[in-house]
C-alpha cells in the first residue's frame, strides 16, 4: 500500500480536502447571514473531513489503522448533520430569522399549533 | 515537527485562552474554552503524550461545558440596567482587589518559574523514571507504562483521587437535595431523537473498550468513566431528566459508585492477607500473564474497572442531581408532577 | 514535506474561523465557528498520527469525533432556552 501512485493519489486527496477546509473557513467568515455561515460550515466536513479521511487512509502504515480513521469519518456523517439541524431549529426557536424571507412555512406551522 | 508549525499551534491557544476569558457573555466564553480543549489535546500529541491527550479530550469535550452550563443556570443572577452591565461600579481604573489578584498571579508565576529552571529543559532523567521505563513490563505485566505506575507503583495515589471524586459527588448531591423543578424537560427534537439511537450504543460501547483496554493501549478507568458519563448526560439533554431517570434509576447509580470504591479498596486489602503490602500487585499473587495480551497486567484490569464504574457513575449522578425533578412516590417511569 | 504544507493549510483555515469565533457579532455564530474548529482540528490530529507514525493518536481523534457534537448539542439547547432543564 505504499508504492508511489499510492501516494500520489493520497496526497492529491488530501490537497482537495485541505482546498475545501479553506474554502468552509472563507465562507464563514464572508457570509451575511447565521444560516448561510451554518451552511458554509458543513463543507468543512463533507468535502474537507472526507477527502482527507479518505487520503489518510489509503497511507497508513496497518489496516487496524485504516479501520479506525474509517470509523472516524462514519461517526462525522451521521454526527455532523443532527448537529447542524439542533443549531438552526434553536436560531429559528429562539428567534433569529433568514434575512430576505419569502416563504417560511415552519412559522405557519407553528402558529397553527399554538393556536389549536 | 516543524518548530513554525508549533508556534501557529501556540499563538492559537494563547488567541482562545485570551478571547475566552474577554468575552462578555457566558455562553461564548464556553464556547471559546471548548475550542481551547481541543488546541490543547493536540499540543499534548505534538509533545508525544497520548494518554495525557486523551484525557484532556474526554474531559474538556464531556465535561466542561455541560457542568459548566449546568451550574451557571443554577446561580441567581442580578440585573442593573437593561443592558447587563456590570453590578459593581467603579469610579477608577483599576481596583484594589484586582490589583491583589494580579500581584498573586505574577507571584505565583514567578515561584513557578524559578522551580523549574534548575530542572533543566533536557528529557526525563533520574532513577525511578528509568526504572519505570525498563522494568515496568516485566514487574508489572502490562504495556502501558502509564497505567502500570497509576495503579501499580503508585496505587495508593490513585485511592486518594478516587477518594476526592467521592467527596465531591456527596458534597454536591447534599448541595442539590431539595429541587426546585416540577416538570421534567422536554429534550430536543423528533430528529435528534432518532438519529441518537445510532450513535449512543457506539458511544458506550468504546467507553467500555477504553476501560477494558487500559493496559494496553492509552485510556485506563478514568477516561472511559468520564464518556460514559458524557453517554448519560446526552441522555438527559436529548430526550429528558425523566427519560434519563427511568432508564438509569438514581438508585441503580448510587450502588454502581460505591460498589467501585469498595472493590477498589477490597483488591487491596487481598494484597493485605496475602503477606505482601496493601494494592500489591505481582507480589500478591495476581497472574501476571504475557505482556501484550488481553489477559495480562495481574491486578490492573480489574482496578480499571472499578475505576469507571466509580467515576462513571459519581460524575452521572452529579449531574443528574443538579437537574432533577421533584420524587414522588410512583410506580414505573416518573411523570409529571405538578 | 508535502504532510507539513497540508498541516499549514488546515492550521490557516482554523486562524480564519477563529477570527468568527472571536467577533461574531451573535452568539450562534460563534457555536457555527466553534463546530468547524472542531472539524478542522479532528482533522490535523489525524494528519499528526500520519506524521508520526503512531497510530495511538487516532485513539484521540475518534474521542473528539464522538463527543464534540455532544458540545454542540447542549450549547444549542442552552441558547434555546436560557437554562438546560426546559
Amino acid at each position: 500500500m505504499n508504492g508511489p501512485v499510492v501516494r500520489l493519489i493520497s496526497f492529491s486527496l488530501m490537497t482537495l480536502g485541505v482546498f475545501f477546509s479553506l474554502a468552509s473557513a472563507i465562507g464563514i467568515v464572508r457570509f451575511p447571514d447565521v444560516y448561510t455561515r451554518l451552511h458554509a460550515g458543513t463543507k468543512a466536513l463533507t468535502g474537507g473531513a472526507l477527502f482527507i479521511l479518505f487520503g489518510a487512509a489509503l497511507q497508513c502504515g496497518s489496516w487496524q489503522a485504516a479501520a479506525k480513521i474509517l470509523l472516524i469519518a462514519g461517526f462525522f456523517l451521521v454526527t455532523n448533520p443532527i448537529a447542524t439541524h439542533a443549531i438552526a431549529r434553536a436560531c429559528y426557536r429562539h428567534g433569529i430569522l433568514p434575512e430576505p424571507a419569502h416563504l417560511d412555512h415552519y412559522g405557519k406551522t407553528l402558529k397553527r399549533r399554538d393556536l389549536k | 515537527m516543524n518548530p513554525a508549525l508549533t508556534g501557529f499551534i501556540f499563538l492559537l491557544l494563547i488567541a482562545t485562552a485570551v478571547s475566552a476569558c474577554l468575552m462578555k457573555d457566558i455562553l461564548s466564553s464556553v464556547i471559546a474554552l471548548s475550542v481551547f480543549g481541543v488546541l490543547l489535546s493536540i499540543v499534548f500529541s505534538i509533545l508525544q503524550a497520548p494518554d495525557v491527550a486523551l484525557t484532556q479530550a474526554v474531559i474538556n469535550s464531556g465535561m466542561i461545558t455541560s457542568i459548566f452550563l449546568v451550574a451557571y443556570s443554577q446561580t441567581m443572577k442580578v440585573r442593573s440596567g437593561e443592558d447587563n452591565t456590570r453590578v459593581i461600579k467603579t469610579y477608577y481604573p483599576f481596583r484594589t482587589d484586582e490589583m491583589v489578584i494580579l500581584f498573586i498571579c505574577i507571584g505565583l508565576g514567578f515561584f513557578l518559574w524559578k522551580g523549574i529552571v534548575p530542572m533543566g529543559f533536557s528529557s526525563l532523567s533520574g532513577d525511578a523514571a528509568n526504572h519505570y521505563i525498563n522494568f515496568a513490563g516485566v514487574e508489572t505485566g502490562a504495556s502501558n507504562i502509564v497505567a502500570a505506575v497509576l495503579f501499580d507503583y503508585r496505587g495508593f495515589d490513585t485511592l486518594g483521587e478516587i477518594a476526592v471524586i467521592f467527596t465531591t459527588v456527596t458534597g454536591i448531591s447534599i448541595l442539590f437535595e431539595g429541587s426546585r423543578y416540577h416538570r421534567s424537560s422536554s429534550g430536543l427534537s423528533f430528529i435528534v431523537r432518532r438519529s441518537m439511537a445510532f450513535v449512543i450504543p457506539l458511544i458506550i460501547l468504546y467507553a467500555s473498550s477504553i476501560v477494558l483496554m487500559g493496559h494496553l493501549s492509552p485510556g485506563g478507568g478514568f477516561q472511559g468513566g468520564t464518556v460514559l458519563a458524557t453517554a448519560s448526560i446526552c441522555f438527559c439533554v436529548v430526550y429528558g431528566s425523566s427519560f434519563e431517570a427511568a432508564r438509569i434509576h438514581p438508585w441503580i447509580k448510587e450502588t454502581l459508585e460505591s460498589t467501585g470504591c469498595l472493590f477498589f479498596a477490597g483488591l487491596g486489602l487481598i494484597g493485605l492477607c496475602t503477606g505482601a503490602g496493601f494494592l500489591a500487585n505481582g507480589a500478591a499473587g495476581f497472574p501476571l500473564g504475557t505482556q501484550g495480551t488481553f489477559i495480562s497486567g495481574g491486578s490492573i484490569p480489574l482496578l480499571n474497572m472499578a475505576v469507571g464504574m466509580k467515576v462513571g457513575a459519581g460524575l452521572s449522578s452529579l449531574f443528574y442531581s443538579m437537574v432533577k425533578i421533584l420524587e414522588a412516590p410512583f410506580e414505573g417511569i416518573p411523570g409529571e408532577v405538578e | 514535506m508535502i504532510l507539513n504544507l497540508i498541516l499549514l493549510g488546515l492550521l490557516i483555515a482554523a486562524s480564519i474561523a477563529f477570527w468568527r469565533l472571536m467577533v461574531g457579532p451573535t452568539v450562534p455564530d460563534r457555536i457555527v465557528a466553534a463546530g468547524t474548529l472542531s472539524i478542522i482540528l479532528t482533522n490535523t490530529l489525524v494528519v499528526l498520527s500520519l506524521l508520526f507514525r503512531n497510530s495511538v493518536f487516532l485513539d484521540v481523534a475518534l474521542v473528539f469525533a464522538l463527543l464534540a457534537f455532544v458540545d454542540i448539542l447542549i450549547m444549542a439547547k442552552y441558547f434555546e432556552h436560557g437554562e438546560l432543564h426546559k
